[in-house]
């Protein structure tokens, strides 16, 4: 044998170098991410899990930017300047199709947060008041998330709750194609999440809870669904549906029970002023929280107005001359006569936080004045019009001190009403889905001022409800003939 | 079972049985064609395992046996040559650099080298030559075609730009196509690594004068040995190393300058006054009254006096330059190679540029006969601006379709115009403001080493040992000014991005050989070898906001509130065992075969193994008796290979998993959601390969000839499979589809003229692909973009509404309803969708010619591109009325204006929402083309008067890139050379370059 030791050495350390092939080598967990089974084992767990859910709801295809935006721009409130950035333009033009973005991203972004608000209620873990309270949360966010769902990819209820609305998916499965429940169906599983919300969530704003095992403290404050919020989403529910004696009960639980009230009429523009989540239980019944880190910079619903950001929208004069001079609320909107040569334009201001680096203006859900003039439109149509026009009153009165209060009464009352209401929630995302929930045509939606270019649309046109998307439709076959008339 | 195999191989080396003889002493030396002496080359009696190397001088002493017949000296690069012994015992040999088909070539295969008449795969291989002094950042960029079946389609003028590279068409659709690089035996991280700048590329920090060749590894034969990362193709890069004797230098340099390549016609942007015109035309055609007319074209600028050409504006001529030092030589135990260089290049647009710094320095050292250990080691710095791409505001090129001829880029001043009242920067910005002050950079550190160690344990028996690393670090920035552009909002933005790689790589091997039969008439070549790999992301993100009044402070210290610090790392392992093994018989019949079990990080515990393979054969007919009268014939070679390659790139380190992340923060608490669907059952994609392939040269190597017929099968391909979005999710992923790639490629190199002081060589490539998407989940369409996957048809077909032209009646645009053409309709969404064309080419390729005589010569190097459509996207803004605001093209000057105009643009109306500018068949082109890449010319100081300067090389040339393109679509609006997916993205436009330049060698 010529072979020397040298070769079996050699060997030897192949040998060893093939043995470091350990399993573990080759096995690499993420450094950011644990596995799902994992995460829904405790109250701190779902503690985490819940701010990924409000998290989800900032996407500016949703509540960040696009739906509040188009419940502006899509009525009369609003329209997109010259040398817009070119955005938003169907919503301005009516003239979506199935592959419009918006529709696409939307829907999709919703239902992310029903997968997060499912992953929270389906949790299997023990209940107890903490427990309840975030799976209440998880509820009334499911509910928000359906109602956002049904009233824009689906006929409204007022016209046709037999007619299709969207999938209600209450569990994962990653395999589902789900053909579109009606839009009573929808509606009912948005009230029963939303008595099941009001039934598990105990805490209410302004008190805290303490997670033992972590000794966490969370303080609920307005970025928080809690009881009542839950009730006045239910109240707006039955708003929508046309359901005024359910509307009256909701309303008046809120009223009677949840301890809100509304702002000041000196404290309105500080109220707008304000970026955080407050605890005094003033107006803000729930928000979407935008702070320093966590927010949609230039792609939020504050820069589409302002004129540092996108600055595309611009308020129409026609809404700008609804005010009285002493009306507050004409206070959020700002007067411009230098941006468009020798025009005067109107800038929404309700949003002034674009360039606040420390915190963000927060998206408003819920306010008080909300459950106020839902419950004024409740008696107006059970024909309790005394009632109507305090509760309507109690809100304008305080906006603008030096109006004497409306007098109204039959339709007239309801139009009132419905003009308070446009008054009250500009800029919020509010005027387009009245106008929808109520069948009406928008006679002054506005293409484009100096000069001013109206579009009128009518009760019928099928462009008022986005598409079903291009994208969902493609993929499932039990959807695919379910689309909305028109596209 | 590792361990059998390993026992089994290790008792087959037991088992050999070495002979030995009486000897003589022979002795002799080994010349380059220039007469100097060649070190280390080998030198082997034929048939034994009998040899030495050189020392150098290049000269031997080799004790043979009596028996012996003949001696074979080869060196790398050089080839070999057969020398028959006499009775003299002295034997003076000259070996020459290859010609480009040589059989007796020592060709760089995957862990190794070959000669040629051994190799049974397809492979090209492309010099030094063919890619120093090029004006092109990094190596990638030079091979388009160079290589038959590789497309390298630029896709963007920046300098620095990540490079697609398709091998023998497309086989991923979401893992990456993209083939592995090897450089120096160390697979490193390619591709854009960085996560700031608008575009980057790991191989621009690759100073490609320091590199000696490029191989590109085709079929399964030459790829499977890379196991799971082979079925894209690999391309193995190997450095130049010193060679022993007079140490030579080398001064390269040139200067020259780079502007914009010639843009179609018809996408010459307005002068205010046709854009006035146009302007005022499309309001009266949108209804407007008189009154409406002049409102709005007084808004928009009319009679302002100001005329505004942007392009002018944010394009420039840029400066373009290279400078490169080596040295390179050594003695019998030492052998070293040293350079540096300086690259520079500035693009046409404005804040576009490149630089790099770059030092390397490989080592050799012999320590013994039987032992000897290498080092090579190269750093750079490359620092690049890089503007925005694609439709953000900040983009110079993307600003084009959005701003009015009636815009001031200045103020009466002459200070840069940033108001945003009135007709100025309202919602665009002025980009010339924003190239001043922003920022979008990237300064890439990269260094590259690899330490190794040969022991001869026998004379034929080879143990390599070799650790490299590949280490990157991107230190990157972004700054948003405060006071115009996307900072605003912000009071300033800045980011300062840190990502470091490391990535290494161990690598033991053996190395075997015998001869078998008398006279050795078989020769068994083996390999054995064990790599494992670990790769590391690591890296710190930080933003802040509120910077302070100076503008040029960007760094994040100054501004007033961190909005994001956080790090991450991210790494992937493998770790692999692999195998070759080749028979020979008298250089006629070859048969091989490899194969590599390979593991991953990549795939859940059930899925972490996959095993690759391949067998191969050839032939060398023109060693058969019966061909060596054929005079003409110079040498044939028919092969044949078929295996199994697998790819994993590309997909997430942790895509199997499901997973609960992190970061869904609100109110500053921590938030989490589901959010990885994950999959334990994915696993490698796996790609079958046949070839069949022929070598041939003609006329005394005149004429050579490379043909390769392949089909390569890519399956369980891993694709985001959408599912429903009800879910929460928009796809899972999957294997499940399969593609069809199957193809010809012919390359050809001739010398049609050859006189005394007169050579004409020519070369000519042609690659056909034909693509097929063999298999989709459930057999349905996915559509991808403007891109449908079918099965039956193209990867890469179109999906768009067939464009039937302008009503003549009415100048509103019409589509076809469906495929019969039997209606139209004008409303855009009641037109289906049409499966169109393809955006792969049918043909492609390129061809070159040069012409030398006495010192001058004169070379042309072509590609081109046959069979596919271009798409321009961006169009959308430019034509017709929709964004009647901003500045339009020439085009829209052909629209329709009254009843019975035949026109293909429609009524050119203010605000039009009909849709006639979304995407249909009106924006698909034909993307033929040829294109002249680089025309140099160059002259050669005759020998005599170098001498007389003490240099041994001087030459001067002068070189234009992009010169020329000839297109075949009059409408195009694009340039059709628009990467993988034949769609342009606002990106820097491509570079004409002149460059001037000296090499000067001593």
């Amino acid at each position: 044998m010529r072979f020397n030791n040298k070769f079996l050495i050699f060997s030897l350390l192949l040998l060893q170098g093939l043995a470091a092939c350990k399993k573990d080598f080759l096995d690499l967990p993420p450094y950011n991410a644990v596995p799902v089974g994992q995460a829904y084992a405790s109250e701190a767990d779902l503690s985490t899990a819940v701010n990924g859910l409000y998290a989800s709801l900032r996407s500016a295809a949703t509540f960040g930017r696009a739906l509040p935006l188009k419940g502006d721009l899509m009525a009369d409130n609003a329209y997109l300047k010259f040398g817009n950035s070119g955005r938003y333009l169907t919503f301005r033009d009516y003239n979506q199709t199935v592959a419009n973005a918006e529709a696409n991203d939307a829907w999709n972004a919703l239902y992310v947060s029903i997968k997060n608000a499912n992953q929270i209620i389906n949790a299997e873990i023990a209940s107890s008041k903490i427990v309840d309270q975030i799976k209440g949360e998880a509820y009334a966010v499911r509910a928000l998330v359906y109602f956002e769902l049904v009233r824009n990819y689906a006929k409204p209820y007022t016209v046709d709750q037999n007619g299709l609305g969207v999938p209600i998916i209450t569990s994962f499965d990653q395999n589902l194609l789900p053909p579109r429940n009606t839009i009573k169906e929808v509606y009912d599983q948005i009230i029963s999440d939303l008595n099941r919300a009001y039934t598990l969530m105990t805490y209410t704003v302004g008190q805290s809870f303490t997670i033992t095992a972590t000794n966490s403290t969370k303080v609920l404050n307005s970025s928080y669904f809690t009881k009542y919020a839950a009730k006045a989403l239910l109240a707006r529910v039955y708003q929508t549906m046309g359901d005024w004696a359910n509307a009256k009960d909701a309303a008046l639980d809120v009223i009677t029970n949840g301890g809100f009230s509304l702002v000041s009429n000196a404290s309105y523009v500080a109220y707008w002023a304000n970026p955080a989540p407050s605890t005094n239980k003033i107006e803000t019944m729930f928000e979407i929280s935008l702070d320093n880190s966590g927010n949609l910079a230039t792609n939020a619903l504050a820069a589409f107005y302002q004129l540092v950001g996108y600055g595309d929208a611009w308020v129409t004069t026609e809404l700008y001359n609804q005010y009285n001079a002493t009306d507050v609320r004409r206070q959020a909107i700002l007067v411009n006569t230098t941006v468009s040569t020798g025009n005067t334009v109107y800038i929404n201001n309700k949003y002034s936080n674009t360039s606040n680096a420390a915190d963000k203006d927060d998206v408003k859900i819920l306010r008080y004045a909300d459950v106020i003039l839902i419950l004024a439109e409740a008696y107006a149509n059970l024909n309790d019009e005394p009632n109507a026009r305090v509760r309507l009153n109690s809100v304008a009165t305080n906006r603008d001190p030096s109006f004497a209060g409306y007098t109204s009464s039959g339709q007239q009352l309801k139009n009132d009403i419905i003009s308070e209401r446009r008054k009250e929630f500009a800029f919020e995302g509010y005027r387009f889905y009245d106008l929808l929930r109520l069948n009406l045509p928008i006679p002054n939606h506005t293409k484009s001022q100096f000069p001013t270019v109206l579009f009128p649309i009518a009760a019928d046109d099928y462009h008022r409800i986005f598409p079903i998307p291009q994208a969902e439709l493609d993929v499932n076959p039990n959807i695919k003939g379910q689309q909305n008339s028109g596209y | 079972m590792l361990m059998k195999k390993i026992l089994l191989f290790i008792a087959f080396l037991y088992s050999c049985i070495f002979a030995e003889a009486q000897n003589r002493s022979i002795s002799g030396k080994i010349v380059d064609d220039k007469g100097n002496g060649v070190a280390n080359a080998s030198v082997v009696v034929k048939g034994t395992t009998v040899g030495t190397v050189t020392n150098a001088n290049g000269s031997f002493t080799l004790s043979v046996p009596s028996t012996a017949r003949a001696i074979v000296v080869s060196y790398i690069g050089m080839g070999e040559k057969e020398i028959s012994l006499t009775s003299s015992n002295t034997y003076d040999v000259s070996l020459s650099a290859n010609s480009k088909n040589d059989l007796q070539e020592i060709v760089v295969v995957g862990y190794g080298t070959q000669r040629r008449a051994n190799v049974t795969s397809a492979q090209t291989t492309v010099k030094a030559q063919e890619i120093e002094n090029r004006p092109f950042t990094s190596v990638d960029q030079m091979l388009q075609g160079k290589v038959a079946g590789l497309q390298a389609p630029l896709f963007s003028g920046q300098p620095g730009a990540a490079q697609n590279i398709r091998i023998r068409g497309i086989g991923s659709v979401s893992a990456g196509a993209n083939p592995l690089y090897v450089v120096d035996g160390v697979i490193i991280n390619s591709g854009d690594l960085s996560r700031v700048a608008t575009t980057a590329n790991s191989l621009a920090g690759i100073n490609t004068n320091d590199i000696e060749s490029v191989n590109v590894l085709k079929d399964a034969q030459a790829t499977s040995i890379y196991g799971s990362r082979g079925a894209n193709g690999v391309i193995v890069i190997t450095t130049k190393k010193g060679r022993a004797g007079k140490t030579k230098f080398r001064v390269d340099a040139e200067a020259g300058y780079t502007s914009k390549i010639d843009l179609p016609e018809g996408n010459r942007f307005l002068n205010s006054d046709e854009y006035i015109m146009l302007l005022e035309e499309g309001v009266r055609n949108s209804g407007g009254t008189q009154a409406q007319v002049d409102a709005i074209a007084a808004q928009y600028g009319k009679g302002n006096g100001v005329n505004t050409n942007w392009l002018d504006l944010i394009t420039k001529q840029g400066s373009q330059q290279q400078y490169n030092v080596s040295a390179s030589g050594g003695d019998a135990k030492n052998q070293f190679y040293l350079s540096g260089g300086y690259f520079n290049q500035e693009a046409n647009v404005i804040n576009s540029d490149f630089k790099r710094y770059s030092l390397r320095a490989n080592f050799k050292h012999i320590a013994t006969d039987k032992l000897n250990f290498s080092f090579t080691a190269a750093g750079s710095n490359s620092i690049q601006h890089t503007p925005n791409s694609g439709g953000a505001f900040a983009n110079p090129v993307g600003s084009l379709p959005f701003l009015r001829p009636t815009q001031n880029p200045y103020n009466a001043d002459g200070t840069l115009n940033i108001s945003r009242t009135g007709n100025n920067f309202s919602s665009q910005y002025n980009p010339l403001y924003i190239a001043q002050y922003n920022r979008n950079d990237l300064n890439s550190t990269q260094l590259e080493g690899t330490l190794s160690g040969e022991y001869l344990i026998l004379k034929n028996l080879k143990f390599t040992s070799r650790f490299g690393v590949d280490y990157d670090n991107l230190e990157e920035y972004r700054f948003w000014n405060q006071y115009h552009g996307d900072g605003v909002s912000y009071g300033g933005s800045g980011d300062a991005f840190n990502t470091r790689y490391f990535n290494w790589i161990a690598t033991n091997q053996l190395d075997y050989y015998t001869t078998v039969g008398k006279e050795g008439k078989f020769r068994i070549d083996a390999k054995l070898g064990y790599e494992s790999q670990k790769s590391k992301q690591y890296n710190i993100s930080t933003r802040t906001e509120g910077f302070p009044p100076p503008n040029s402070l960007y760094l994040t210290i100054n501004a007033a509130t961190v909005k994001q610090a956080s790090n991450n790392i991210a790494d992937y392992d493998f770790a692999g065992v692999y195998s070759t093994a080749s028979i020979s018989y008298q250089d006629k019949y070859i048969l091989s075969g490899s194969y590599r079990r390979d593991g991953s990080s990549r795939f859940s515990d059930e899925n972490r193994y996959g095993n690759f393979w391949s067998i191969g054969g050839a032939w060398n007919a023109d060693k058969e008796n019966f061909l060596s009268d054929v005079s003409f014939l110079s040498s044939l070679k028919l092969r044949g290979s078929y295996g199994l390659t697998g790819n994993a790139a590309g997909i997430g380190n942790y895509a199997w998993r499901q997973t609960y992340g992190f970061g869904a923060n609100y109110n500053g608490l921590p938030g989490g959601t589901f959010n990885v669907v994950g999959n334990s059952d994915l696993q490698w994609e796996s790609t079958n390969q046949g070839d069949i392939g022929l070598d041939a040269s003609f006329l005394k190597n005149r004429i050579s000839l490379v043909f390769d017929w392949y089909n390569r099968i890519s399956d369980q391909l891993i694709f985001n499979d959408p599912i429903s979005p009800t879910t929460g999710f928009l796809s899972v992923t999957r294997n499940i589809g399969k593609l069809q790639n199957r193809g010809y490629e012919v390359t050809l190199d001739a010398t049609p003229l050859k006189l005394k002081d007169f050579i004409w060589n020519v070369s000519f490539n042609v690659s056909h692909n034909k693509n097929k998407v063999k298999k989709l989940p459930g057999g349905k369409d996915i559509i991808d973009g403007a891109f449908i996957l079918r099965e039956g048809y193209d990867y890469r077909t179109f999906y768009v509404r067939e464009w039937d032209g302008v009503d003549p009646a009415t100048g509103n645009p019409s589509w076809w309803v469906d495929s019969s053409h039997t209606a139209a309709t004008s409303t855009y969404s009641n037109a289906q969708r049409q499966l169109i064309g393809s955006a792969s080419p049918s043909f492609f390729g390129g061809f070159s010619s040069t012409v030398a005589y006495k010192g001058f010569d004169v070379e042309a190097e072509f590609n081109y591109n046959y069979g596919n459509l271009v798409r321009d996207q961006w169009i959308f803004y430019t034509i017709d009325g929709v964004d009647p605001t901003s500045n339009k093209t020439l085009l829209n000057l052909q629209r329709w204006q009254k009843p019975g105009d035949i026109t293909n643009v429609p009524k050119y109306v203010y605000g039009s929402t009909n849709s006639s500018s979304s995407f249909s068949t009106r924006f698909l082109y034909k993307g033929d083309f040829i294109r002249l890449r680089n025309i140099t010319v160059g002259y050669n100081m005759s020998t005599n008067l170098v001498s007389r300067l003490k240099l041994s090389t001087v030459r001067f040339y002068l070189r234009g890139t992009n010169l020329w393109t000839k297109t075949y679509d009059k409408n195009l609006t694009l340039d059709p050379e628009a990467g993988v997916n034949s769609t342009g993205n606002l990106d820097v436009f491509f570079n004409k370059i002149i460059t001037a330049g000296v090499n000067i060698g001593f």
